[in-house]
């Protein structure tokens, strides 16, 4: 039998980091090499649930993989049930990837919104570790309260601790326990007015936040060539034939995830 | 030269047919309880061949198209067992067998094309592949248009289908008696069994077929690059929401399409015991698109029936060259409130008017 595409290989999940109340960071180690990109993604299944797609959390050249999971349907209810240990069909990678190459000696300006911070991490995570192809670092981020934050030590430890990375975190609501900045990932953004010079940006969040989010980008000054998005859609077999991911006649599996904004405004989508 | 063997009747194939059944499942489209269905041949009764003749002969595509021979309405792909805590899976791929799809229309047996583009190019899809590999697809020519029919429009050679094993063609019917049927054999999987065939008593091989379309109708094709282009300008039209006020979102356009490829990817399990299986699904379900966390980029009836003519008329051309259509009428046929390709192709003028 030939290789096909839809048949996974097996998996085990050798860590579970919880997150946030309803994120966990599952670390699996396949048993053949993915391989992938930084902003790819792959399908999991827990045999008898299903299959779902997700992006992967960590950057190349581990020996495993990161998916960091919000609990929202079926697969991922089960999911965050499961143990260290457990086994998973993984299959992948898919999509397309940031684009590493072409953003060399760039800065980079990370805006995320919630679970929108998981693709991202692969590349952070993969410039930090290429550090001196990159200039400087910002991570703007924002998630709806303080519980919802994922990556803390991340976001709050590690990474502000790197030379030449600037993390900004903000909550949408106002919260006993937050004193930093409270408003939408947006408008932080249009406050903080990165310099769109030699800076590439790269988004991911809820679909109203990526809309909002390009606006201001533009606004700023940063043009169609600098902004990258990451895509998050509805797919089943991941490789361009299930026909449920399109956006007109691109798969969101196939010629994404990631768009440029000068691709997303060529196609009509909700984006622009 | 295309070998040819001649039979006297389409019951009289049928007959002879059976002789290669313990070498070939045989598929022929037969009436039973007054549907159309497929049936392997030996399961279709005395008193039913008739009706195998009546559909073969019909100057219309079957209820059904044949693309569920090579891409089934579900077909399960993984099997799994839980063993404690670990979960033994393996790939449930039956060896297709050598298969004979007889009574598919051109208009079919064109359709392939479109399906192979999507199911042939990388990653191919190998369960799709392993059972083009194995079925022989015998033609059924028609002789004029049938009342829904567009097939020459959409480019569709319905004398002489290019993708067609071998071509079935039953000679002009005189005084209620027709001269025989011929089996010409186009591909080279279908010249070998027309080969054989020629071998088995009741078949005998002959010079030439019949050529029964004698004045060919001279139709306008329609041009995919006008369609597409003449799409862009439908997209923010009214017309989506007119016909999703008419459209009850069934899906049936969909599952009788012979070039619609959508599906779904579920499991079923129980006891610890369970199988992966893919099932068509269609574009014009509410909860094709919807994601777990509630977002669905296309939410409204109208947003899914454009979806689906762009899809056809403008993305599939842009993306592999011809339209996604072979025309069929299947859509025009079964819709139960009347939307058809024909309504969007009227709509954006690239029609014949009136059809």
């Amino acid at each position: 039998m030939e290789n096909n595409p839809l048949v996974p290989v097996n998996g085990e999940v050798i860590e579970i980091i919880e997150e946030s109340k309803d994120v966990k960071t599952f670390r699996v180690k396949p048993e053949k090499d993915i391989n992938h990109l930084p902003g790819q993604c792959a399908m999991l299944s827990l045999f008898g649930v299903g299959e779902a797609i997700f992006s992967i959390s960590s950057p190349p050249k581990r020996d495993y993989l990161d998916f960091s999971i919000k609990k929202t349907g079926k697969v991922t209810d089960i999911l965050h049930q499961i143990e260290e240990g457990q086994q998973l069909g993984i299959r992948g990678p898919y999509g397309n990837h940031f684009p590493f190459e072409e953003i060399k000696g760039k800065d980079l300006l990370f805006i995320g919104g919630g679970i929108g911070l998981a693709p991202l991490r692969s590349l952070i995570k993969y410039a930090l570790d290429n550090r001196d192809d990159y200039g400087n670092l910002q991570l703007i981020y924002g998630s709806r309260t303080p519980e919802d934050l994922i990556f803390e030590r991340d976001i709050f430890k590690n990474w502000p601790s790197e030379e030449n990375f600037e993390v900004n975190v903000a909550v949408d609501v106002e919260s006993s326990n937050w004193d930093g900045y409270v408003g939408f990932v947006p408008q932080y953004l249009e406050e903080l007015a990165p310099n769109p010079e030699n800076t590439v940006a790269i988004t991911c969040g809820p679909p109203i936040m990526i809309k909002f989010v390009l606006e201001t980008l533009e606004k700023l000054g940063f043009n169609e060539n600098q902004v990258v998005t990451t895509l998050e859609y509805k797919m089943k077999c991941g490789v361009g034939k299930c026909g449920r991911c399109n956006l007109d006649e691109h798969y969101v599996c196939k010629d994404g995830p990631v768009f440029y904004l000068k691709e997303l405004k060529q196609i009509k989508s909700d984006f622009c | 030269m295309n070998t040819v063997v001649k039979c006297h009747s389409v019951p009289k194939l049928l007959e002879v047919l059976k002789e290669l059944t313990d070498d070939y499942q045989i598929y022929c489209p037969v009436k039973q309880d007054d549907t159309e269905t497929f049936l392997p041949l030996e399961q279709i009764e005395q008193d039913e061949l008739l009706t195998v003749g009546e559909i073969l002969s019909k100057n219309e595509p079957p209820l059904y198209s044949i693309k569920s021979f090579l891409f089934p309405n579900s077909e399960v792909y993984l099997k799994f067992r839980r063993n404690h805590d670990k979960v033994d899976f393996t790939v449930h791929s039956q060896q297709p067998e050598p298969t004979i799809v007889i009574g598919g229309k051109p208009c079919d047996v064109e359709s392939f094309d479109m399906i192979d583009k999507v199911f042939l190019q990388e990653p191919v899809d190998t369960f799709y592949k392993q059972k083009r590999e194995q079925t022989i697809f015998i033609t059924s020519i028609c002789t004029s248009k049938g009342p829904n029919c567009m097939c020459e429009e959409f480019g569709v050679d319905k004398s002489e289908p290019k993708l067609s094993d071998i071509l079935l063609i039953e000679s002009e019917k005189t005084e209620e008696k027709s001269d025989g049927i011929y089996l010409k054999g186009v591909s080279e999987k279908g010249t070998k069994l027309i080969e054989r065939l020629a071998e088995l008593d009741g078949l005998q091989k002959v010079d030439n077929s019949p050529n029964l379309i004698e004045d060919k109708e001279e139709i306008e094709k329609l041009c995919p690059e006008a369609i597409k282009d003449k799409m862009e300008k439908l997209y923010d039209s009214d017309i989506w929401e007119d016909l999703a006020m008419r459209c009850l979102g069934c899906g049936i356009c969909t599952y009788y399409c012979p070039t619609c490829h959508c599906y779904d990817i579920n499991d079923y399990s129980r006891k610890g015991e369970g199988v992966r299986y893919r099932s068509w699904d269609s574009c014009m379900f509410s909860d094709f698109t919807n994601m777990a966390g509630g977002h669905n980029p296309r939410p409204t009836k109208a947003d899914r029936i454009k979806n689906r003519f762009f899809h056809k008329l403008n993305y599939f051309v842009k993306q592999q060259g011809p339209l996604a259509c072979v025309g069929c009428g299947r859509c025009a046929k079964n819709c139960p409130v009347g939307i058809s390709l024909n309504t969007v192709l009227q709509k954006i003028g690239g029609q014949n008017n009136g059809k």
